[in-house]
Order: structure tokens, then C-alpha cells, then sequence
């Protein structure tokens, strides 16, 4: 997409001016995406983002600049304005070609070249069963996001690596109605790869799903408010990693040593029976890649293992700074953003109780069938996330179903309460925003028991 | 190429494949941010950028596409795709270009004087040293930056109308991290201004580093219900996740739990609100909206009453309803309708009156759009804040919940105070609402 002897000058006037590192993302984007409301298409609509970011390190000063011209002069120009302040005369020059570099690809579902009628089709039969679920579904909104994002980097260190990525997400919302009261439940998966992906999803568990969530929801009572065990089902449950401690491990908070973990590595800070990941190299997921923003393979990462802090998710400003090895991690939304440490696919391992032994442990809590998203404030380690589906439960068995529960609480605190740990681990995908924009991440884990966490609810 | 000659040419590309008609909008913008971490630059970013959308309509169909290549091939790639996309879209006879004045008007907010990168570094400096010198237990200021940013959007359709829009704004934000023994507290304030004098970065210091010195020691209150004041930049949280109530779009696609509300009394009485565009206090007025019509105050709520949803050309002859040009689209989005600046009226409560017995002022909530339901109004978020009496704080509290149902609170007011106040960025304008009660779950 850029040519590499533009790379090449805008790289050596970096350096020429005395910078330590640069890197030049170069980054295509072209999407296409399809809405569909009241059982007809509401929008089409496909574009291409195109743009490129320089970045220059002096020591550990990170200076960015980004454009959407690929002019050789343009870019000098950047680069110029972005050193202008800190240039200092160096004969550092770098070697006189790049070097291409070769990994192994991560596997995605194919592109078939599905014709545009046929998606339309496609979430016409959606939006069909969905309805067909009965009277009380009074709206369905579905939507086909497409994209494929192709990237190059070069940087002064001779490194140029390209990767394309190719992203489907379908994104299916259900309104109930029953006289007075409405509610709204929603299911978004999404994966790494072409139009394939829509082949492998089954229409009729989703609409069963929408159309049970909703009426279930529609109808459940205000969820009680108090302190109490808490189960967490499979699948999005695991945003509670995610934002509990999953933020608290990026270099980005580590280096402010903002991050309550920031010096615990080594240290148990989780129930022995918590072992928990970051890899961005499962095929098909929807946070997979096969290199990293900085053009670094990805890994697979053990951040936690029987509750001790093995690892940290770094870039490499996160290891400048804080020495912590970087992971293959550095993500940005795009081109406008310079890449930061951030989470890929990140879940729990799989534990040793079946999901009938922890329902049995509890004798008054709530079960938390499905849940919403989430947010942390990275300096306290304060969280909170909503519950989408919940159930009471009395005495070892599930009760009725609740409505309106949000679970807050503090990061150090709830990986030590997380007692037992399931075997059914399963994958959701959703998009994380942070420092460097909102990516694709993937969320897992099997059911958990959390002993103890603040229920907000509105009875 | 100039922007206004970029606009011609995707129109006339449009023309030259027989488009019954078409518009386009073209963004443009620069910006310079930093962020100073132990007194130097931690980070630097320049940027510069620009961005071009077509709506076109052909047979009645609509179709979209946008592009950050300016190429001449991109150029007409993005017409062609637009048209192609107008293929499997619906007949919508209602959706034309419906704005027919042969003008051009703009609004400029340019700089009044340069500001160089120096001086927004030196100030970014002064915002750590200052919050640092403040308390020995402030062990970080994590989140201490300054932006200046121009943005230039152009509207051009096929009948001849143009708009253009410049705005210029600087902002800063910083943070206190403090830490005793266990303890730790965070806080952040932003402040936003179009002059450099003007921006208020001693209130961005003073407010991060009073709240996050009060919650060092906070702790839950009681489970209960409770009476509860925003501060203005919560409210605005608050009535900003629950804006599309007003959405006459979401009304026709049967998204809107408001749909069957027009001129019913559905809030108290207490309750007036107008959506503002040239607000005389806003830091950015609109007077444009997305299809290129001039626009004036729109009264949404008057006392309870549901008046007004937001209107386009394509929503009002839905609903043969008046056309009230809120009008939004962007260059990657499709005709939708929005608001401006929302106003709430102030009432004739005294501050005395707001601040009678014992109540909950909410400064941070967290979660607070994944814990909510449009649809039905349920809310449930974590918050920090005050247990207040008469006034005086009782108690510094965190680690609460706060659950209610927003149409609900917004019929249980216990009274509006009668002093206008304005949101951190100046786009929400409200007194002092002092809700009945919600439900918090603490100890």
C-alpha cells in the first residue's frame, strides 16, 4: 500500500533527526455493512478508511502523527513536525532495505463471495424466526458488519510485516412488549474471517435465544439489592475477567503503576483455583491475529496460573518502560491511534466442578445467566458490569428470574473470591474501548462462583 | 484539491450517472495533543485528516458510501458504490433531497490568536506540578493531557445548497491518584474552551484532587432508598443515554418506548426541556442541520408534556408532522435525526430548598450504559458521591449501587432549583433536579 522506499525516507529522517525507534503503520480498511429493521433492509452502506501513522520514540517520549496522504512529502513533513521539538543531528541511518517478515497465519473463516442478496436473505430468515418466537416480539433489528482491515509496518530496525484481517460480526436485538412493560435482549457474535462465518451460525438457537431472553426478562422481577455469592454462566460471562483484572495487567497501567497489580508479579493475586489467559492466536476468534500492530507475532500469554501473576500483556513502550517483555499485544482501533498494550482473546481456564456443584453451593444468591458490558477505573481497580438474564438462587436451586442487576466491585478483591471454576469454557465476542480506540476482543470463561460481590438492583 | 471543488466533483460524477439527486458531506480536521507524565512529554500526536460521505438516490432507493482517498479513482469508486448499494436497498418515496435553496451560508468559530505547542506543553506541565504539590499522598497523575483541535464540515447537495461549519477548541484534563497505606482514590476533570485564557485548568486541578481526597475515606451508606441530586455533568450522562426518546426515527422503526407519548403528560410537571442550538452559553452553536436547513429552539418537554420528537425531512412526512430540522448524518451514517444542546428550564426552587434533609449527590457513575435498558427505562450503575444534610456532607461514599427506572424518576421530582448551570463542556445546561428516590444498595 506504501512504497517502501517512501517508508525507508520517512524512517531515515526520523532517525536522521536524532529519534531512537520509528515505526510507520500503514493502514486499508474496507467495509460493508447491512441493517434491517421491521423486516425490510433499513441501510447498505461500504467505504474505505485509508491512513497511516508515524511514530517516533526519544527514550521513552512517544511522539505520534497520523495522515491520510501517502505523499512522500506529506509524510517528511509529519515526521519533521513531529520531531521538531526534540531533533538532535544523528548520522544514525537505517539498513538499506527491509526485511520481510514471515509467521504463521492464524486460520479465519473463508471469504465465499456471498452476493449482497444473499446476506440480505440471510438476515431476512433471522428476523423471521426471531419473530416467529411469538406476539410479544414487537421489534427485531439485525445488522451484518463486514471488514477487512489490511496492514503494513515498517520500522527503523529494518522490520516490514503485512497482515490482512478479515472481521464478520452480526449484530441481532429483539424488543418485547406486553402492555405496559418493554425490554430489549441482544446476541452479537462475531469472528475472524469472510462470509463463511454466517454459514456456521444457527439461526434457530438465536431466535429461541432472543425470544426466551426477553420474554423472561419481560416479565422477571427488580433484582434485590445486597451483598451475596454470585454464579456467572459461560460464554460473555467472562467480561468479569476482562474488566476486573484484565485492564489491571496491561503495561498501559502498569507503567503509571496505576494498576493495583502493577508490582504483584510472581505474587498470588486470585484463588488458586483461577488460571486465566491472553492468546491472540485461536483460529477463528474475533480478537485473533497474526501479528500484532507493531508487527509482532502473536502469543499466548499466561497472565495468571493457579492464582499467581505469571505475566503482564505488553507492547513495546509498555517494555521501555516497564521492562516487562512485550506479548504481541499492541492494538489501535486504527491508523489515528498509536498502538498500546491491549487484551486479544482473553478468558479462564477451565476448572474442575461440574455446573450442577457450584448452583448446589449457594444458598441465597443470584445466577447470571447472561451479562451485559462493563467498565473499570484502572487506578482503583473499581468495576462494575450489568447483568443481562438473571435467576435467584434458594437453597442449591435456580428461583425466579431478576431484572436489573449491576455487579460492582474491586479487582484485587473478586480474583480471590472466584472459588471454583466449571468445565464448559466458551468464547463471545464484543469490542473493548480503551487508550487506543475500540477493538475486536473476545471474552471466555466456563461457570464461576464469585463468594461474595455488591448486587445492585432496584428492589 | 479544495474541499468545496472535491464536493463538486463527487456531485457532478453523481450527476453524470443520472442520480435523481444526492448530497455530500466532507469532514476535515487537525489536531495537536500531549500528555505529560514526571514532568516531561509522555506523549506527542499531530494529526490531520479528512473524510467524504455521499447519500445518493436513484430510483427512489438510497444508497451510501464514504472514502478517506481523495484519488480521482476513489472519487468515483465512492459514487459507484453508493449507486450499487441504492440497488438492494427499499423503496423509500418519502427520502429525497428535499432542501431546494440555491445558497451558501456558513458559521465560522475560528481561533482568535495562535497557540503555540510550547505553551500547551508548559501548561500540561503545570497541571501535574500543581496537582503534585497539593498532597504528599498523590502517588500519580495518571491522566494529565491538553488537545487543540480545528475541524472544518462541508454540506453540499445537488440543488445548489452549501453550508460549512469551523470549529476551534482547546481542552485539558487532569487526574490525582492518592494513595494511603491500602487505600487509593482516583478522580479526573476536563475543561474545554476556544481561548487559551479561557481554559479552566485550575478547576480541572482543584475538582480532581477534592473528590479524589474525599472517597480516599469514603465507604457504602446503608441500603435504602434515597432522595438524589446530580452534578451537572452526571445529569447530563443521565438524559444523554436516554436521548433518542425524542428520536422520531426509532419512533417509525418501533424502537422508541416514547412512540405513543406525543402531548401526553408522561414526566412531572416540575420538568421543561428545549433543545437549543444556538444556545447563547454553548461553546459551539449548530445552526445547521444535516440536510442544510437553518434551524431555532425546539420545546421537547413542557411542563410533563411530551411536545416535540426530532424531525428530518424523511420523519416529518412519515408522520405529517412538522419538519424541525434536526437532521444528523455524518459522513459514515446514513439520515438519522439528533439533538443539540439540551436545556433544562429552571424551576422555583431555592438552593436551600434542594438541599433539605438528608439526600445522595452523585460526582461518578460507572456502568452506567451497559446497566441500562432504553426500552424500559431500568438503570443500575456503581456511583461516588456524598451523603449530604442540609447541605453539609455527612459522609463521602463509593462502593454503592444505583438502581431506578428513568421514566419513572423523571416522574418523581421533588423540585428544580432556580440557578442555571452548565456541563463541563458546555453543551448541557441544567438547575439542580432533586429526584425523589432510588434505590441504593451499599452495606
Amino acid at each position: 500500500m506504501l512504497d517502501k522506499n517512501i517508508a525507508h525516507d520517512v524512517i531515515n529522517c526520523a532517525l536522521e533527526m536524532g529519534a531512537d525507534f520509528c515505526d510507520v503503520f500503514v493502514e486499508k480498511k474496507d467495509t460493508q455493512n447491512v441493517s434491517f429493521n421491521s423486516g425490510e433492509v433499513k441501510d447498505i452502506q461500504s467505504g474505505m478508511n485509508f491512513g497511516i501513522g508515524v511514530r517516533l520514540f526519544y527514550g521513552t517520549k512517544s511522539l505520534y502523527g497520523f495522515t491520510n496522504s501517502k505523499d512522500r512529502e506529506d509524510l517528511l513533513e509529519l515526521t519533521q513536525t513531529l520531531a521538531a521539538n526534540y531533533k538532535s543531528n544523528s548520522n544514525e541511518m537505517m539498513a538499506s532495505s527491509f526485511k520481510d517478515l514471515t509467521y504463521n497465519e492464524i486460520k479465519s473463516f473463508i471469504n465465499t463471495e456471498m452476493p449482497l442478496a444473499e446476506k440480505i436473505n440471510f438476515l431476512k430468515m433471522m428476523d423471521t424466526k426471531v419473530r416467529a418466537q411469538g406476539d410479544y416480539i414487537a421489534q427485531v433489528n439485525i445488522s451484518l458488519v463486514q471488514y477487512q482491515q489490511t496492514v503494513e509496518v515498517f520500522n527503523s530496525k529494518g522490520l516490514y510485516a503485512t497482515e490482512v484481517r478479515p472481521y464478520c460480526r452480526v449484530a441481532s436485538n429483539a424488543i418485547a412488549k406486553d402492555g405496559e412493560k418493554q425490554c430489549s435482549g441482544s446476541w452479537n457474535p462475531g469472528a475472524r474471517g469472510g462470509d463463511d462465518f454466517l454459514n456456521s451460525l444457527d439461526a434457530d438457537w438465536i431466535a429461541e435465544y432472543l425470544g426466551k431472553k426477553t420474554k423472561t426478562v419481560l416479565h422477571a422481577d427488580p433484582c434485590p439489592a445486597k451483598t451475596m455469592p454470585v454464579v456467572i454462566d459461560n460464554g460473555f460471562g467472562g467480561v468479569i475477567f476482562h474488566e476486573a483484572c484484565g485492564h489491571l495487567l496491561e503495561t498501559t497501567s502498569v507503567e503509571k503503576k496505576s494498576s493495583v497489580f502493577w508490582d504483584k508479579k510472581g505474587e498470588m493475586i486470585a484463588h488458586e483455583n483461577l488460571s486465566a489467559v491472553d492468546d491472540g492466536t485461536i483460529d477463528n476468534l474475533w480478537g485473533s491475529l497474526s501479528i500484532d500492530d507493531e508487527g509482532m507475532p502473536t502469543q499466548k500469554t499466561q497472565l495468571i496460573k493457579n492464582g499467581k501473576l505469571e505475566n503482564f500483556i505488553s507492547d513495546t513502550l509498555g517494555e521501555l518502560k516497564t521492562g516487562h517483555k512485550r506479548t504481541g499485544s499492541a492494538r489501535r482501533q486504527s491508523y489515528k491511534f498509536a498502538p498500546a498494550s491491549r487484551m486479544r482473546n482473553t478468558f479462564i481456564e477451565e476448572g474442575n466442578f461440574t455446573n450442577d456443584q457450584i448452583i448446589e453451593s449457594v444458598d441465597d444468591g443470584l445466577y447470571c445467566k447472561s451479562m451485559g458490558g462493563g467498565s473499570v477505573n484502572p487506578g482503583t481497580g473499581e468495576f462494575n458490569f450489568a447483568v443481562e438474564e438473571g435467576y435467584l438462587i434458594k437453597n442449591g436451586k435456580l428461583d425466579k428470574a431478576v431484572k436489573g442487576a449491576t455487579l460492582i466491585g474491586r479487582g484485587e478483591k473478586i480474583m480471590k473470591d472466584i472459588s471454583m471454576v466449571g468445565k464448559n469454557l466458551e468464547f463471545a465476542a464484543g469490542m473493548c474501548g480503551s487508550v487506543s480506540g475500540a477493538v475486536p476482543v473476545t471474552v471466555g470463561q466456563p461457570m464461576i462462583k464469585v463468594d461474595e460481590i455488591l448486587v445492585g438492583g432496584n428492589s | 484539491m479544495e474541499s468545496k471543488s472535491v464536493l463538486e466533483k463527487v456531485i457532478n460524477i453523481a450527476d453524470a450517472h443520472k442520480v435523481s439527486g444526492c448530497d455530500v458531506i466532507l469532514n476535515e480536521g487537525k489536531s495537536f495533543s500531549t500528555s505529560v507524565q514526571n514532568n516531561d512529554v509522555d506523549k506527542y500526536e499531530v494529526s490531520g485528516s479528512k473524510i467524504l460521505g455521499i447519500r445518493v438516490i436513484k430510483d427512489q432507493k438510497i444508497g451510501l458510501s464514504y472514502t478517506e482517498d481523495f484519488s480521482d479513482q476513489s472519487l468515483e469508486i465512492v459514487v459507484k458504490k453508493a449507486i450499487e448499494n441504492s440497488q438492494f436497498s427499499k423503496i423509500n418515496e418519502n427520502e429525497v433531497i428535499s432542501n431546494n435553496e440555491k445558497s451558501e451560508v456558513d458559521h465560522i468559530n475560528t481561533k482568535t490568536k495562535d497557540v503555540r505547542a510550547n505553551e500547551l506543553i508548559e501548561l500540561n506541565k503545570s497541571l501535574e506540578s500543581e496537582m503534585k504539590k497539593l498532597d504528599s499522598r498523590i502517588a500519580a497523575v495518571p491522566y494529565n493531557g491538553v488537545s487543540e483541535s480545528e475541524s472544518k464540515s462541508y454540506y453540499m447537495n445537488s440543488n445548489g445548497r452549501l453550508c460549512i461549519e469551523e470549529d476551534y477548541s482547546l481542552s485539558c484534563y487532569t487526574s490525582a491518584l492518592i494513595k494511603e497505606g491500602e487505600k487509593n482514590s482516583l478522580h479526573y476533570q476536563g475543561a474545554v474552551a476556544r481561548e487559551f485564557d479561557k481554559l479552566d485548568y485550575k478547576k480541572c486541578i482543584d475538582e480532581s484532587f477534592y473528590h479524589a481526597k474525599e472517597w480516599l475515606n469514603a465507604a457504602p451508606i446503608k441500603s435504602g432508598k434515597y432522595p438524589v441530586v446530580f452534578s451537572t455533568d452526571q445529569l447530563q450522562s443521565m438524559f444523554g443515554a436516554f436521548h433518542s426518546i425524542y428520536s422520531a426515527k426509532a419512533r417509525y422503526e418501533k424502537s422508541n418506548p416514547m412512540a405513543e407519548s406525543l402531548n401526553k403528560e408522561i414526566f412531572s410537571k416540575l420538568l421543561t426541556i428545549t433543545d437549543s442550538p444556538n444556545y447563547h452559553e454553548a461553546l459551539f452553536h449548530d445552526p445547521f442541520d444535516s440536510e442544510g436547513f437553518t434551524r431555532d429552539d425546539l420545546v421537547l418537554i413542557e411542563n410533563g408534556v411530551f411536545k416535540n420528537f426530532f424531525h428530518n425531512s424523511v420523519t416529518s412526512k412519515q408522520f405529517k408532522e412538522e419538519n424541525n430540522f434536526r437532521a444528523s448524518r455524518g459522513a459514515r451514517s446514513s439520515l438519522s435525526v439528533s439533538g443539540t444542546h439540551t436545556v433544562i428550564s429552571t424551576g422555583d426552587s431555592s438552593q436551600a430548598d434542594i438541599e433539605t434533609g438528608e439526600y445522595l449527590k452523585i460526582f461518578s457513575m460507572q456502568g452506567l450504559h451497559s446497566g441500562l435498558n432504553f426500552m424500559s427505562g431500568d438503570f443500575s450503575f456503581g456511583a461516588s458521591g456524598y451523603l449530604m444534610k442540609n447541605g453539609e456532607v455527612q459522609q463521602a461514599v463509593n462502593g454503592i449501587t444505583v438502581a431506578g427506572n428513568f421514566y419513572k424518576m423523571l416522574k418523581e421530582i421533588d423540585c428544580i432549583g432556580n440557578e442555571m448551570k452548565a456541563n463541563s463542556s458546555t453543551s448541557f445546561f441544567s438547575p439542580d433536579i432533586r429526584f425523589a428516590q432510588l434505590t441504593i444498595a451499599g452495606n
